[in-house]
């Protein structure tokens, strides 16, 4: 923060950004099954953190890519895709293998 | 040069908002209130007011919308009513404690149940212990001076507080009155543009605003708030009299009329004040000795200001708008009978109830306070003056039933 003109702030805020990564939250991940994924962008709508991007559209290998620091898995991708091409799978699963 | 226009409260709410030059409206349309959400939409949609109009869903979202608005540095404005300022409860709250200045006209009506249009003050003192201002408008040039008082107010750094400026619904909302409205270069003279020094959302330099508060910090953030309601009770007469040095109206915390050698005084909110003015001329040229009581700035209370003009006053009552349910006093009676026995200890005020959903205050109401307190009749329990009470038990009497019955409820 760089507000030179105030000393302290009243109400709550908070300046120093130390647990922002959400991804710590994580149990479960978006699984992309890239036979069925149409690229057409709902999830990376309607992603509360903004954490998925779709590739593709410019001279990119097409697919999803995922913001692992933030996305909390919270499923929301999984219920609005249109073609059930993204499922959530544990995050432990995810990691071993 | 200012002009002397007829206007209505809900117009001169509306013009003060545009001479404020406010750059968000976020408004939802509720009775009595709906003609300041249409005529600010005019205002924009003529070009009049340069602003950008949110049409939200509802009064819950138009104070949300108000609140990220503001944050971003510009004058947001809303208005609401009755049960639209119940549905906003929750982020009225959010309001106070982030510190936004937002100024909001409350056009007084009553809570449903039972349903009604009509005015009293329940709306507002449900959101009394908020952390908002409440300055209450007596008539429709008042409407217009406290909203923009409001602003001068509310905007300096060690205060802070959101303000609900309230008139009565119908009474001042849909009454047509002859007022000054001022121009804008000198409404610009007194109110400078809105500069937000506390929190704010800037996406070059992020803020995390209203996260989950420990245990710790919270009643260090209620303290704040305490101190921004105590400097906004020297910032408001500083403002008011600025305000009458540049337009020449005066106004104070309190208005004591006619209260110095009065052996009865009546304390009240709003329009009703004016009626009990009328009767307080009126014994006075009859010889009798009566004064009257307005308050104006109901939160912050001004205590002390209150106390010293009561002090030589033996019969003193309150007439509450409100029913105050379950207490032996209306919300406004409570507040005097804790600031008289604090700073006056032995003194009391007696209760009176009157003007639920519309129904008038009428001289002859006043009157008959008047004469009850004259009459050294002390009311520690509210009395609900113009109140049916012996038939209010047997309203309803339900029909017979099929076995030939009749119950009374």
């Amino acid at each position: 923060m760089s507000c030179e003109d105030v000393k302290t702030y009243l109400g709550p805020c908070s300046l120093h950004f130390a647990s922002v990564k959400t991804g710590a939250w994580r149990v479960v991940r978006p699984h992309t099954d890239s036979s069925l994924c149409v690229l057409c962008g709902i999830c990376e709508k309607y992603c509360p953190v903004d954490a998925i991007t779709v590739r593709g559209r410019k001279d990119e290998a097409p697919g999803l890519s995922l913001a692992l620091d933030f996305c909390k898995g919270c499923g929301i991708c999984a219920n609005v895709c249109p073609k059930d091409a993204v499922k959530m799978i544990s995050e432990r699963e995810a990691q071993n293998g | 040069m200012a002009k002397r226009v007829m206007l209505d409260g809900n117009e001169a709410a509306s013009e003060a908002l545009r001479l404020a030059r406010i750059k968000v409206v976020s408004a939802y349309p509720v009775t009595p209130q709906t003609p300041i959400s249409e005529k600010l939409a005019d205002y924009v949609a003529d070009g009049s007011l340069q602003a950008k109009y949110i049409r939200v869903e509802s009064e819950h979202t138009a104070m949300a919308a108000a609140i990220g608005a503001q944050l971003t540095g510009v004058r947001a404005a809303t208005a609401t009513s009755s049960i639209g300022l119940a549905l906003m409860h929750e982020i009225c709250g959010a309001a106070a404690g982030l510190r936004i200045p937002i100024v909001m006209p409350v056009v007084n009506r009553s809570l449903a149940a039972p349903w009604s249009l009509w005015c009293d003050h329940q709306d507002a003192m449900v959101e009394r212990d908020q952390g908002w201002m409440q300055l209450y408008a007596e008539n429709c040039q008042e409407v217009l001076d406290l909203i923009l008082i409001a602003y001068r107010t509310t905007e300096q750094n060690d205060v802070l507080l959101p303000v609900m400026v309230c008139l009565d619904g119908f009474f001042l909302s849909h009454t047509t009155e002859a007022i000054m409205l001022p121009e804008q270069a000198e409404v610009d003279a007194y109110l400078p543009p809105y500069i937000n020094k506390n929190l704010r959302l800037d996406p070059d330099d992020p803020m995390f605003i209203n996260a989950l508060c420990p245990t710790s910090e919270f009643s260090e953030m209620r303290y704040q708030q305490q101190i921004g309601m105590k400097n906004a009770m020297r910032a408001l007469p500083a403002s008011m009299a600025e305000f009458a040095a540049q337009f020449g109206r005066s106004y104070d915390l309190i208005e004591a009329y006619r209260t110095d050698d009065a052996e009865a005084v009546l304390i009240g909110l709003g329009t009703m004040c004016g009626t009990m003015k009328y009767v307080v001329d009126k014994y006075r040229a009859a010889g009798r000795k009566v004064g009257m009581v307005k308050i104006l700035s109901y939160r912050p209370f001004p205590v002390e200001r209150l106390c010293a003009a009561l002090e030589n006053v033996p019969n003193i009552g309150v007439l509450d708008r409100s029913a105050g349910l379950g207490n032996i006093g209306g919300p406004v009676c409570t507040d005097v009978r804790a600031a008289l026995s604090t700073y006056l200890p032995g003194r009391s005020a007696s209760s009176f109830l009157a003007g639920l959903a519309g129904r008038d205050i009428t001289p002859g109401t006043v009157s008959r306070a008047f004469d009850l307190l004259l009459a050294g009749e002390k009311f520690s329990k509210t009395f609900w003056m113009d109140t049916n009470t012996d038939a209010a038990l047997t309203m309803r009497t339900a029909p017979a039933t099929s076995a030939g019955q009749k119950e009374v409820l």
